[in-house]
């Protein structure tokens, strides 16, 4: 009989604590129908020590997740943050292009003026290149003879004479600059209507060649194109008169000008869509069509 | 004595660190602490120390729960004494039967769990929304079971108690006595 027991002892437990369980299970759900169940001694020792543990084991979990929050948030900031620097990149694209747009409309209009005051069609052109040889000073424009563009014609920009388009291939000419060593223009002191000639001198300034008649040339003085030679217009600005040599016992005088167009910067010209006669003649026997 | 106090205590603790960590998972995804360490109980400690450990699993599980008294207490005296039938058939020894067994044994605990709330007249989840929360858990429950099972080793290694880190030995049946 005890060696029953001991074979059987836990079959026979298992089945004590299946019936104490059951029993305690429908003795419970019948307090509970019945409202009458308390919270017993053993429940709320068990609930005040779980409270704390519980809470402890949380902590580590706790600071994982926020851990974890936080480096999604942190990448979700990052990601935000390239999405608004991209932004702030295409507005400043946007707001160049429409300062550039400010400042080219400004040109436009200064422009207008000067083809109304010229009466000659005025196409504007990209500058895309600078002369290659540092003893000449020319530009290449993106513009040629497919645009009506010929040799002899007169570049500017708002603020004056350029210089003067001296070759040009179906798509682009080159521009031979005031600076130029080659370049001369017939120009007069617009106040007192000295005469003279504007030299390029291959640097940053222009040198005015006058005949002296009185003290008719000073500092400031604006020098425009007389329009002698058929050349330039009469009226283009060609610069400002910066400082006049001294020399009492020479006829002709020299002044040093600083040229209206700042060449540095040049980027957008217009080609005045007119040849003078004299440049007609020059340039119609080296293969070179007439102006329309 | 000790092994049952140290079985006990380990449900107690993984009981708790259960429902400190339900709170951070999705719902379903926190495996059950209770459901395995009776496992790893049946299969480490077979005798009476296991049985009276497993339930008093279920008896801490009441208590924390929502359930009422004596529900978890036994669902958990099933899980055990299954596991020991399934041992004794199958030979649990191996992790892959082992984890597959647990998998099986969640879905069979939630279906006798809404089985034993229908029979004391408490409403109980049954079809398509019990399956939604059933699936996660079954599968979060095999999945820990191999390191809960380490970490059962590991403690009772620490405890001393050198029997109860190996599984329970089978002895193979000799020939039949003359």
């Amino acid at each position: 009989m005890r060696d029953l027991l001991e074979r059987l002892r836990v079959p026979l437990l298992f089945g004590l604590l299946i019936v104490v369980s059951l029993v305690a299970l429908a003795s419970d759900r019948r307090a509970l129908r019945d409202r009458t169940r308390g919270d017993g001694w053993w429940s709320t020792l068990l609930l005040e020590v779980a409270m704390p543990v519980q809470k402890t084991l949380a902590l580590p979990a706790e600071l994982v997740s926020d851990a974890w929050s936080r480096y999604v948030d942190l990448v979700r900031l990052r990601q935000h943050n390239e999405r608004l620097e991209a932004r702030i990149a295409e507005l400043e694209d946007e707001n160049l292009q429409f300062r550039e747009a400010l400042v080219a409309g400004g040109r436009l209009g200064r422009i207008v003026e000067m083809r109304e005051d010229f009466a000659a069609p005025m196409l504007p052109a990209e500058v895309v290149g600078q002369d290659v040889s540092p003893w000449f000073r020319s530009i290449l424009l993106d513009r040629g003879r497919s645009h009506e563009v010929r040799s002899g014609m007169p570049v500017v920009t708002d603020r004056g004479l350029a210089g003067l388009v001296t070759a040009t291939s179906p798509h682009a000419g080159r521009v031979t600059l005031l600076l130029d060593r080659q370049s001369a223009v017939d120009a007069i002191v617009q106040r007192s209507r000295a005469r003279g000639i504007v030299h390029g001198q291959g640097k940053d300034e222009l040198e005015f060649v006058f005949v002296v008649r009185g003290d008719d040339v000073q500092s400031g003085d604006v020098i425009i194109t007389s329009g002698m030679g058929g050349v330039y217009p009469k009226g283009l600005r060609i610069g400002d008169v910066v400082a006049v040599s001294a020399d009492e016992e020479r006829l002709v005088h020299t002044a040093r000008l600083r040229p209206a167009v700042d060449f540095g910067r040049l980027e957008q010209v217009f080609v005045m869509l007119r040849r003078g006669p004299t440049l007609d003649l020059l340039y119609e026997g080296e293969g070179d069509e007439p102006a329309p | 004595m000790r092994r049952l106090v140290t079985a006990w205590t380990l449900g107690v603790l993984g009981l708790l660190a259960g429902g400190a960590l339900a709170g951070f998972l999705p719902y379903g995804w926190c495996p059950d602490a209770g459901l395995l360490l009776v496992v790893i109980v049946a299969l480490r400690a077979p005798g009476v120390s296991g049985c009276l450990a497993a339930w008093g699993i279920g008896w801490v599980t009441d208590l924390l729960s929502g359930a009422p008294l004596g529900q978890y207490a036994s669902l958990r005296l099933l899980a055990w004494a299954t596991t020991r039938l399934a041992d004794h058939q199958l030979n649990l020894r191996r992790p892959v039967l082992q984890v597959g067994f647990v998998a099986l044994l969640t879905c069979a605990d939630a279906f006798a769990l809404a089985g034993l709330a229908r029979l004391v007249g408490q409403p109980a989840a049954f079809g398509l929304p019990l399956v939604g929360i059933l699936l996660p858990h079954a599968l979060a429950n095999a999945a820990t079971l191999l390191v809960v099972d380490r970490a059962v080793a590991w403690s009772l290694a620490r405890l001393g108690d050198r029997e109860g880190t190996r599984p329970a030995l089978r002895l193979p049946a000799g020939p039949a006595l003359p």
